[in-house]
């Protein structure tokens, strides 16, 4: 195909063009579409023998994420660069959902174009539940260009506005934590449930490598009996596997500095994760990663004061 | 039937028609007929292969419509690849691939065409026997999916015809679907033994989303394992 032509083709390029952009980071554009497909043309040739195979609602609305080309990398280097590391994401992505780790579903991948499809998890981000603000302060020593957070319209998600104010305690106006009240879930509730997520994470061997309140999200769980809500983890740009306890220990230390600066009130509440984390692991595996998290935090600290 | 137009694909392929039926009774035939389609030479062949230029699907294998959606967006990536990553950002209108070529694209498959192409994609793994054992039609088929790649301007009866024309079954709509899955078969397909084994407090309906998600993902990422 290269040889025949160079007109760039690419075709996620039709959905760049029509998606919504919700986020524009560093390293990756997020955009927010209906669907992949556009609504069917539906033929029966008499009645249907299933009347109602015509109007099945659609919840599958999509996000497609486009890590774009760096200019200031060389072009073969960079295509490459970017994926690989989609290429991990969307492999990430599989292997965790083959394990039961609640992730979005893997619908498109483009790697030469940069693109990979994903299950658009309608819900909140932790940070956004817990009052976090704007992302930000972590990712803005990126060179490029600056963080810019959007939000999904009222009309994709069925939500108003959502709380974008700063620092502090949960606003009034963030609708994610006035439904968890309302459900009678509190943040301890949120903490364990974080926890026990990691661990079915890491029980899987994989190492997110980016573990922040950003990358997990709240989804409502009407039909189940045993929850109200679940942890949907995403952003696998940077996943891995690990071999050593150390590996899951620093997964364990990067949340917990997110903690530390997006929602220093919640602060404790972090010790919530590590017991539930714990309990999910069971007592064996959990210790020697105990171990290292205290050496990892030490080496932090020491890092922090040399500068 | 269902009939999607992918605007993102070159026009030639870019309509996908899928039909599920139910109480097939001509599986053992359509085979025969692919497999003289396949060894005849010349005119003859041509029209042979015209005939049941379809792809056949075992229903019993598929999980939801997304998973056959899925396996169809993953053909087509891989049969027509992007060639750069600059949409959106040096060129803002980039140019579907046949516009900018006369002749028809060709797509690059590892099998015969598009429609074997599926079969391939609906497997975790690169065997194309097994992808033909386990997902095509079979002696036995008796829920059959069958898919077809036409151009935009297809006329959705005359295409439902010339499937018509080959299956005897009955045409039944895509919320049927989930009913005829056989999870043995696609635990086995896709290694779903974790998910069975997990821990009591995660319900049966659970744990039947965990191995859908699990299901479409693996298809999803096919042309990157
Ligand atoms: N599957 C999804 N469903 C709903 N929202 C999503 C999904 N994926 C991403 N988002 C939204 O887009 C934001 C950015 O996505 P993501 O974290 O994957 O990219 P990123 O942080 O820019 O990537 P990276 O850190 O790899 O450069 C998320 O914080 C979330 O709000
Ligand atoms: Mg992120």
């Amino acid at each position: 195909m290269s040889s025949s032509s160079s007109t760039p083709y690419s075709p996620s390029a039709y959905y760049l063009e029509r998606g919504e952009l919700i986020k524009q980071g560093a390293e990756a554009k997020v955009y927010s579409l209906p669907s992949l497909f556009p609504p069917p043309k539906i033929y029966y040739p008499s009645s249907p023998s299933s009347s109602s195979s015509t109007s099945t609602p659609n919840r599958d609305g999509v996000i497609i994420k486009h890590r774009f080309p760096k200019k200031y990398r060389h072009p073969t280097l960079d295509t490459s660069l970017t994926s690989s590391r989609l290429i991990f994401e969307a492999r990430s992505l599989a292997r965790a959902a083959k394990y039961g780790v609640v992730v979005p579903r893997v619908l498109w991948v483009d790697d030469r174009g940069g693109c990979i499809g994903l299950e658009r998890v309608e819900g909140w981000s932790v940070r956004e539940v817990l009052g976090g603000g704007a992302e930000g302060e972590m990712e803005l020593q990126e060179e490029e260009e600056e963080e810019v957070e959007l939000y999904m319209p009222s009309s994709q998600t069925g939500e108003g506005e959502r709380d974008v104010q700063g620092e502090g305690e949960v606003e009034e106006g963030n609708e994610g934590w006035e439904r968890l009240k309302g459900l009678g879930v509190g943040r301890d509730h949120l903490m364990r449930s974080i926890g026990s997520a990691l661990a079915k994470l890491h029980l899987t061997t994989i190492i997110h490598g980016d573990l922040t309140t950003s990358n997990m999200m709240i989804r409502l769980t009407p039909d189940s009996k045993t929850q109200p809500y679940e942890i949907v983890l995403i952003d696998f740009g940077l996943s891995s596997t690990a071999q050593f306890p150390e590996n899951y220990a620093v997964d364990l230390y990067v949340l917990e500095r997110a903690f530390a600066s997006t929602h220093p009130r919640s602060e404790k509440l972090y010790a919530g994760v590590l017991e539930a984390y714990a309990r999910g692991l069971g007592e064996k595996k959990w210790k020697p990663i105990e171990i290292k998290l205290k050496e990892v935090r030490k080496r932090g600290r020491k890092r922090d004061m040399t500068g | 039937m269902e009939s999607y137009t992918l605007p993102s694909f070159p026009p030639e392929y870019s309509t996908i028609h899928i039909c599920l039926f139910e109480n097939v009774r001509n599986s053992p035939e359509i085979k025969k007929r692919l497999i003289t389609a396949a060894t005849t030479k010349g005119e003859e062949g041509d029209k042979l292969r015209a005939e049941v230029d379809f792809g056949f699907l075992e229903g019993d294998v598929l999980v939801s419509k997304e998973h056959l959606l899925t396996s169809i967006l993953t053909t087509l990536l891989y049969s027509f690849p992007s060639t750069s990553n600059s949409a959106g950002v040096d060129i803002p209108n980039i140019e579907p691939l046949s516009i900018s070529s006369s002749s028809k694209p060709k797509p690059k498959t590892r099998t015969h065409n598009l429609h074997s192409e599926l079969l391939l994609s609906l497997s975790p793994n690169n065997n194309i026997t097994d992808s033909i054992r386990r997902h095509g039609i079979s002696d036995t088929t008796t829920n059959l999916v069958v898919v077809k790649f036409t151009g935009p301007h297809t006329n959705q009866e005359s295409v439902y015809q010339s499937i018509a024309d080959v299956v005897q079954g009955n045409l039944v709509g895509w919320d049927q679907i989930q009913k005829k899955t056989d999870w043995g078969r696609v635990d086995k397909i896709y290694k779903l033994s974790e998910l069975n084994s997990l821990k009591s407090s995660t319900t049966p309906d659970e744990i039947l989303n965990k191995k859908i998600s699990a299901v479409v993902s693996a298809v999803g990422i096919k042309n990157v394992i």
